[in-house]
């Protein structure tokens, strides 16, 4: 016969209650009593049974108390996952604008240096590139040179090396001066040219000229 | 005892008063939830209700604890239930919009947990039935509240809880007939 305290045995059973003693003598009384272990599974289907109408029981409250909840409302909700998004939407987009902005900064400055480069680079061929400027063309005004070039004579100041075959027949034959313009008279590979300028040292200049053009290079 | 205890404690018992704080402060979370995956304000309801009843049964396991907030732990359960029940319906989700942080809970049960125990509900309610309120009430405070003796016998206004012990076999004895004629 089940008795009470076979009752609140079996209950501390199924809630784990036992020790391991006492739970090696319950399995044992269930191995032999078989009453007993009808009592045993009989009370945890019951018990399983009762959860279940717990629920429904819990459910059927919650839906009756609900309609009185709703009247009364609820919070406003404001989601913190959102906030955390947003929050990080700013960061990212205040980095990638930040990135963008010190991209362009540093490809602007880039294209900059590269112009500021070639432009060094092509003044420096333009440089490599002209003649080396000599003592006669440091001493001869340029003003001078292009108000004779331009003037009614035949007579052409330009680099005179280049038109003397043999540098050793030059000569300045004479040198006059009117109104501060001087006129030097040459001869060279034998033949006279008239050269006027404002330089009064342009004797001295093309002299040094046809001197060094007769050194070897 | 955790900061949250006391909702675990409420929801475990079926406290009006803490079922009530939770539906006013999370159900705004639940319905916001529901409403942007494809739901109705019903559904949230419903997800709401079933949501506080596999609480319910959970918090009245005997090894449960809650390792996170409850808000995140409700919102989880929440979420897991509704997409079950959209997958259930055949509703497609491509993407889940979320609004809080989740973690996994696992499937405490379906939403349709009620039509799959049909069968269990109609035997044990007409079982329940003979038993009398008293009898039905000590049972549900002791087996699934987990209630103490002694608090069932201020509850129930039994002098003592040994008059509740006795009472309790009588009302178990009696239930198991009625479940097994």
């Amino acid at each position: 016969m089940i008795n009470e305290n076979d009752i609140s045995l079996i209950d501390r059973f199924i809630s784990g209650e036992l020790s391991a003693i006492e739970k090696l003598d319950f399995e044992a009384r269930i191995q032999k009593d078989l009453e007993f272990a009808k009592a045993v599974r009989q009370q945890i289907h019951a018990i399983d049974d009762l959860k279940t109408l717990g629920a429904v029981e819990m459910g059927r409250n919650l839906a009756a108390e609900m309609s009185a909840w709703k009247v009364e409302g609820h919070k406003p909700y404001k989601s913190s996952y959102m906030a955390k998004k947003m929050w990080t939407k700013i960061i990212v987009t205040t980095l990638v604008v930040a990135g963008a902005a010190y991209g362009v900064f540093v490809f602007l400055t880039q294209e900059n240096k590269e112009e500021h480069k070639n432009e060094t680079e092509h003044i420096e061929k333009v440089m490599e590139e002209m003649p080396v400027p000599s003592e006669s063309s440091s001493t001869v005004p340029q003003e001078s040179l292009v108000k004779l070039k331009d003037s009614s004579t035949s007579d052409q100041p330009v680099d005179m090396s280049l038109n003397i075959e043999d540098p050793s027949t030059f000569e300045i034959e004479e040198i006059s001066a009117v109104n501060g313009v001087y006129t030097y008279k040459l001869s060279y590979d034998g033949k006279e040219q008239v050269v006027k300028s404002g330089d009064p040292n342009l004797d001295d200049t093309l002299t040094a000229r046809a001197k060094r053009a007769m050194q070897p290079e | 005892m955790k900061p949250e205890q006391h909702i675990v404690d409420g929801i475990r018992t079926g406290d009006s008063k803490i079922l009530k704080l939770v539906y006013t402060d999370y159900f705004g979370m639940v319905k916001n939830f529901v409403n942007k995956n494809s739901g109705g304000d019903s559904d949230a309801e419903d997800v709401f209700q079933d949501a506080l009843v596999a609480l319910f049964r959970k918090f009245n396991e005997s090894n449960f604890q809650l390792h996170v907030q409850f808000k995140t732990y409700f919102y989880s359960v929440c979420r897991n239930l509704w997409l079950t029940e959209l997958q259930r319906r055949g509703v497609r989700t491509r993407r889940v919009k979320d609004y809080e942080v989740y973690v996994e809970t696992g499937l405490l049960f379906a939403t349709n947990w009620k039509e799959k125990q049909e069968e269990t509900i109609v035997r044990i309610e007409k079982a329940m039935k003979y038993l009398g309120e008293k009898c039905q009430q000590i049972l549900l405070m002791f087996y699934y509240q987990k209630r103490t003796m002694t608090e069932i016998a201020q509850v129930l206004d039994y002098t003592n809880a040994d008059t509740v012990k006795t009472q309790k076999y009588k009302c178990i004895r009696q239930l198991k007939r009625n479940l097994n004629p």
